[in-house]
C-alpha cells in the first residue's frame, strides 16, 4: 500500500496540489463542450471510486455491489425531482438518497459484519445486491415508476438545480459549467473529508483492522462496529457521486448491473489501492482509455481492456502509484 | 487477596472426537506469575481460547475477578481486563512501532471519539515512552513494525498488551524463536510487567522457566497433571514421564 | 395442481444445473479460498462447443462429450497459468478471474459473433405423466443432472482423491502435513469443476439461446447457492441449490420474479447472520 499524500517532500506536495487545482479551476475555460461533460462525468465517478477505497483499500472490504448505491442516490434524487417540484427539491432529493444509502448500509452491515462475513464471502454477497437491484432496476412492473432499461428520463429532468434565487442551472444541455463547478467542489469536499478521516485515528484503526483484524479483537476494539460505520460512510459517499451525476448523465440501472460495479473496482486497481488519489487518478486514466481505445480498434477494444487488467493486477497489483514506489526502490538499490 | 484472579471450573472441550480439555480445574491468585507447561498437545493454547472467548466450552465456566465471562467475545473479554499475546508475533505490520502502541492504548474508546479526536495529551505520550522503554526499543517509535526483527515483534507485542493496561496477560510462548540472548531480555521484561498484573505463561524453554516461575501448572490430556513450584515439578516423576514418555518438548 | 407440478418439475431442472455450476466454484473456495468469477465462462464455453459440434458432425452428443473435455484441459492450462501465479493472494485472484472472464466473452464474441445461437434439443417431443405433459428434454436434463451430481457425490466420499480434497477443505495445513499433495488435488478439482459446467453449459444450450455473455446470470446464481449451503462439504452446493432453485421456483409460481428474488436474496442474508458460512457448513 503506498500512501502518495505524503510523496516527495512537504514543499513538492503543496506545489503539486496548487498546480492541480488551478488545472481543474481553468479545464473548462479551454476545453470543449464535449470534454467538460465527459470530466464532469469522470470527476462524480472518481468520487465514487475514492469512497470504495476507503473500504477497500483502507479497510479491505472489498465491495462488488457499490455501485448500486451510486444508483440508490441517482435514483432517489430522480424519483425525488419526477414527483415533487418546489425550489430546493434537489437538496431534499439528495439527502434522502445519502440517508437511504447509509441506512441500507447500516442494516445490510449489521448482519453481515456480526455473522463474521468478511474477506470473499463479503465480495460475494455484494455481488449478489447488485442482481436484485438490475433486475428491479429493469422490471417491466416498475416501468412507469422507474423507466425500466431506459431509466429516468423526462421534463422533470430539466428542473433547476443550484441555490433558488442566487445560482440556478439546469441539466447538462443548458448549463456545462455549473455542472463541472458543482461536481469539482463536491469532489474536493469528499477529498478532504477522506483524507481527514484517513489521518484520523479511526483512519489508522482501519487499517490496522486491514492488516491484522484478530489482534484488534483482542485489543477491545469492536471490529464489527468498526466496520459497520466504514461502510455506511462509503455508501452514503457512493450516494452523493450519484445523486450529483443526475444533472450530467441519464439515471439507469446499468449501475446496478455486474459490469459497471467491476468497473469502479478497476479503476482503483489501476490507480492504485489505498491510496485515495490512487482511484481518482485511475477513473481518469481508464475512462480516457475506454475511450481512445473504442475509438482505434472498434472491436477489439473491451478485449484489450480485459487484457490490460488482468496484466496490471498480476504484475502491477499497486496500480499506478504504486510503480513509483517500485522506480523509488529500484533506484535505490542501483544507487 | 482473597478472591482469585481467575478461576476456571470444570472445564472440557471436544474437537471432533478429541477431548482437548477434560474437566480442568484451575485457580489463579491476583498478581501471581503463573507458568503452564505440557507436552504439545496438552491443551495449552487451546485454554487460552476458551479464556478470551475465542471458542466456547462444552461445559464449565470461566471466571474472572467474580464475573462470569465464559461466554463472552473476544473484545469484551479484552475490555473485562484480559489481554493475550499470541504464540505467532501478532502486530499491526504496516503500521509503525508508535502507531501500534497508540492503538493498544485506545481499545476501550467509542468511535466517534477516534474520529474526532484532539491532539493526544502528554500524558499518553510519556507513557508510550515509558513502554518502549521498557521493551528495548526507545527512539524508533517511526519505523515499520514489518522492519523489526522476530524478537522485537513479540517485544513490541508485549509493549502493546502493556499499553493497554490489563489486569491479567496471557503470554503464548512469548520466547518461541528467540535467541538464548533475547530470551533472557524477555524474562527480565515479564518479571517486570508481572509486578503490576496477574500473569500466566505458557512456555517450554526450561532456563527461562527456571529464572521466572514462581508456581507451575503441568498440564497432560486436557486436564492438570502437577502443579507446584519449579523446583517440585522439577522432581516430579509423573511428570518427567509424560515429557520423555510422550517425546514432547 | 397442473401448474404446480410442472413448475415443480422446471425448479428441479434448475436445482440440477445450479448444483452442476454451484460445486465447482464451492469446491474452488474450499480447497484454495479463492472464487473464480470467470466460472460462468466455462458454462459458455461448453455451450458454444456443444453447438459447434452439433454444427460441424450434426451430434448433439458429440458435442457434449466435447465440451466437458475440451473445457476441462482449457481450465488446466488457465490452472497452472493465472490461478498458480497469484496462488497467495486471494484477492487478487478474484479481480484477475474477472479480467479472464472478460477476455474469454470477448474472444467468444470475436469468434462466434454476436448472434444468439440456438441448438435443437437432441430429445424432442413431451411426456404424458400424472396428468401433465412435460418436455422430454427437460426430463432428460433432470436425470442426467442427477446422475451427474450423484456420480460426484460418490467421488467425494467414496474415493482417495475425494478423501483428500475433503481433508484439504478440512484443514489445508494439516492436509498438506500428513503429505497430502495439494497442487495436485487443486488442479484437479479446478477441473472437474470446470468440466462440471461445461457439462451444464451443454445441457442448457438446448433450452436457453448461446451467447457470448450467457454465463453470467448462471454465475450470479450460483454465488447464491454457495452462500446459502456452504462450502465446507459436497453437501454445500447441492444443499444450496436445493434451496436456491427450489425457493425460486416456487415464490415464482405464487410471485413474480424480482419478488422471488428479493426474497431469496433476503433468505440469503438470514442464513448468512444465522449460519455465517452456510447451511450445511461445520464450523
Amino acid at each position: 500500500m503506498v500512501d502518495p499524500l505524503t510523496w516527495g517532500t512537504k514543499r513538492t506536495r503543496r506545489i503539486l496540489v496548487v498546480v492541480i487545482l488551478l488545472a481543474m479551476g481553468v479545464f473548462p475555460l479551454v476545453g470543449d463542450d464535449y470534454n467538460i461533460v465527459l470530466v464532469s462525468r469522470i470527476i462524480c465517478l472518481s468520487i465514487l471510486a475514492i469512497s470504495l477505497d476507503l473500504l477497500w483499500g483502507y479497510t479491505g472490504l472489498l465491495s462488488f455491489g457499490h455501485g448500486v448505491f451510486f444508483g440508490i442516490g441517482s435514483y432517489s434524487l430522480g424519483l425525488t425531482l419526477k414527483y415533487f417540484s418546489f425550489p430546493g427539491v434537489a437538496y431534499i432529493g439528495v439527502l434522502i438518497g445519502i440517508s437511504v444509502s447509509i441506512i441500507a448500509a447500516t442494516i445490510l452491515g449489521y448482519f453481515l459484519f456480526y455473522g463474521r462475513i468478511s474477506g470473499v464471502y463479503f465480495c460475494i454477497i455484494t455481488l449478489a445486491l447488485t442482481t436484485i437491484f438490475f433486475s428491479v432496476g429493469n422490471h417491466p412492473g416498475l416501468f412507469h415508476i422507474l423507466g425500466g432499461n431506459n431509466g429516468l428520463v423526462g421534463p422533470f429532468l430539466y428542473h433547476k438545480f443550484g441555490i433558488p434565487g442566487v445560482w440556478e442551472y439546469q441539466r447538462t444541455m443548458v448549463s456545462y459549467l455549473a455542472n463541472y463547478y458543482t461536481a469539482l467542489v463536491v469532489f474536493l469536499m469528499v477529498f478532504a473529508f477522506c483524507y481527514y478521516l484517513v489521518k484520523s485515528p479511526f483512519g489508522k484503526i482501519l487499517q490496522a483492522l486491514k492488516n491484522n483484524e484478530d489482534r484488534l479483537e483482542y485489543l477491545g476494539y469492536n471490529v464489527a462496529n468498526f466496520k459497520i460505520v466504514i461502510f455506511a460512510i462509503a455508501c452514503g459517499l457512493a450516494a452523493l457521486s450519484g445523486a450529483i451525476s443526475v444533472p450530467l448523465q441519464t439515471t439507469n440501472p446499468v449501475v446496478f448491473g455486474l459490469s459497471f460495479n467491476a468497473s469502479i473496482i478497476i479503476w482503483i486497481a489501476v490507480g492504485g489501492r489505498g491510496t485515495l488519489l490512487g482511484p481518482a487518478i485511475g477513473t481518469l486514466l481508464v475512462n480516457y482509455m475506454e475511450i481512445w481505445l473504442s475509438s482505434e480498434f472498434q472491436y477489439l477494444w473491451v478485449f484489450l481492456m480485459g487484457v490490460f487488467f488482468i496484466l496490471v493486477i498480476v504484475f502491477q497489483p499497486d496500480g499506478l502509484l504504486g510503480l513509483n514506489l517500485r522506480l523509488r526502490k529500484l533506484v535505490r538499490s542501483n544507487a | 487477596m482473597a478472591s482469585p484472579a481467575i478461576e476456571l471450573k470444570n472445564l472440557s472441550k471436544r474437537f471432533g472426537g478429541l477431548q482437548v480439555i477434560d474437566h480442568l480445574d484451575l485457580t489463579i491468585k491476583p498478581g501471581e506469575l503463573r507458568c503452564i507447561i505440557g507436552p504439545n498437545g496438552a491443551g495449552k493454547t487451546t485454554l487460552f481460547d476458551l479464556i478470551t472467548g475465542r471458542i466456547k466450552p462444552d461445559e464449565g465456566q470461566v471466571i474472572f475477578e467474580g464475573r462470569d465471562i465464559t461466554y463472552l467475545k473476544p473484545y469484551n473479554v479484552s475490555r473485562a481486563g484480559i489481554v493475550r499475546k499470541f504464540q505467532i508475533p501478532s502486530v499491526f505490520d504496516e503500521l509503525t512501532i508508535l502507531e501500534n502502541l497508540h492503538i493498544a492504548a485506545h481499545g476501550q474508546q467509542g468511535i466517534g471519539s477516534l474520529i474526532f479526536y484532539r491532539r493526544t495529551e502528554t500524558s499518553a505520550l510519556d507513557r508510550v515512552n515509558e513502554i518502549m522503554e521498557v521493551i528495548h526499543l526507545s527512539g524508533r517509535g517511526d519505523e515499520l513494525v514489518k522492519t523489526l526483527s522476530h524478537g522485537e515483534k513479540q517485544w513490541l507485542e508485549i509493549g502493546m498488551v502493556l499499553s493497554y493496561k490489563p489486569r491479567l496477560i496471557l503470554l503464548d510462548e512469548p520466547t518461541a524463536g528467540m535467541s538464548a540472548h533475547d530470551t533472557m531480555e524477555t524474562s527480565h521484561i515479564i518479571r517486570e510487567i508481572s509486578r503490576s498484573m496477574t500473569a500466566v505463561v505458557i512456555e517450554h524453554d526450561i532456563k527461562f522457566l527456571k529464572e521466572l516461575a514462581e508456581y507451575v501448572t503441568v498440564l497432560d490430556r486436557g486436564a492438570v497433571l502437577a502443579e507446584g513450584t519449579f523446583q517440585e515439578i522439577e522432581a516430579n516423576s509423573l511428570v518427567r514421564d509424560v515429557y520423555l514418555g510422550r517425546g514432547g518438548q | 395442481m397442473d401448474e404446480l407440478l410442472i413448475q415443480l418439475l422446471n425448479s428441479l431442472s434448475f436445482i440440477a444445473i445450479f448444483g452442476l455450476i454451484g460445486v465447482g466454484l464451492a469446491v474452488l473456495l474450499g480447497l484454495m479460498g479463492v472464487i473464480n468469477l470467470a466460472h460462468g465462462e466455462f458454462v459458455m464455453l461448453g455451450a458454444y462447443v456443444t453447438w459447434w459440434s452439433n454444427m460441424a458432425f450434426h451430434n448433439y452428443w458429440i458435442g457434449l462429450i466435447l465440451a466437458v473435455i475440451s473445457v476441462g484441459l482449457f481450465s488446466l492450462i488457465i490452472e497452472r497459468g493465472l490461478i498458480r501465479a497469484l496462488y497467495d493472494r486471494p484477492m487478487e485472484t478474484i479481480l484477475a478471474t474477472w479480467g479472464l472472464g472478460i477476455v474469454l466473452r470477448e474472444i467468444a464474441k470475436l469468434i462466434f459473433g454476436k448472434s444468439y445461437r440456438i441448438v435443437e434439443a437432441p430429445v424432442p417431443g413431451f411426456v404424458s405423466f400424472w396428468g401433465i405433459e412435460y418436455s422430454a428434454y427437460r426430463l432428460f436434463l433432470i436425470v442426467t443432472g442427477t446422475i451427474v451430481l450423484f456420480g460426484v457425490v460418490v467421488f467425494f466420499l467414496k474415493t482417495n482423491y475425494g478423501l483428500k480434497a475433503r481433508a484439504i477443505i478440512f484443514n489445508k495445513e494439516m492436509a498438506s502435513a500428513l503429505g497430502v499433495d495439494t497442487d495436485r488435488i487443486n488442479q484437479v478439482m479446478f477441473a472437474m469443476g470446470a468440466s462440471l459446467a461445461a457439462l451444464a453449459g451443454a445441457l442448457i444450450c438446448p433450452i436457453y439461446v448461446t451467447y457470448a455473455d450467457m454465463g453470467m446470470p448462471w454465475l450470479v446464481g450460483s454465488f447464491f447457492v454457495v452462500v446459502i449451503g456452504g462450502v465446507d462439504s459436497i453437501w454445500g452446493p447441492l444443499g444450496g441449490s436445493v434451496v436456491y432453485g427450489g425457493s425460486q421456483g416456487i415464490t415464482e409460481f405464487f410471485m413474480s420474479t424480482v419478488a422471488s428474488q428479493i426474497i431469496v436474496l433476503l433468505i440469503a442474508i438470514v442464513v448468512v447472520r444465522l449460519r455465517p458460512f452456510g447451511l450445511f457448513a461445520k464450523r
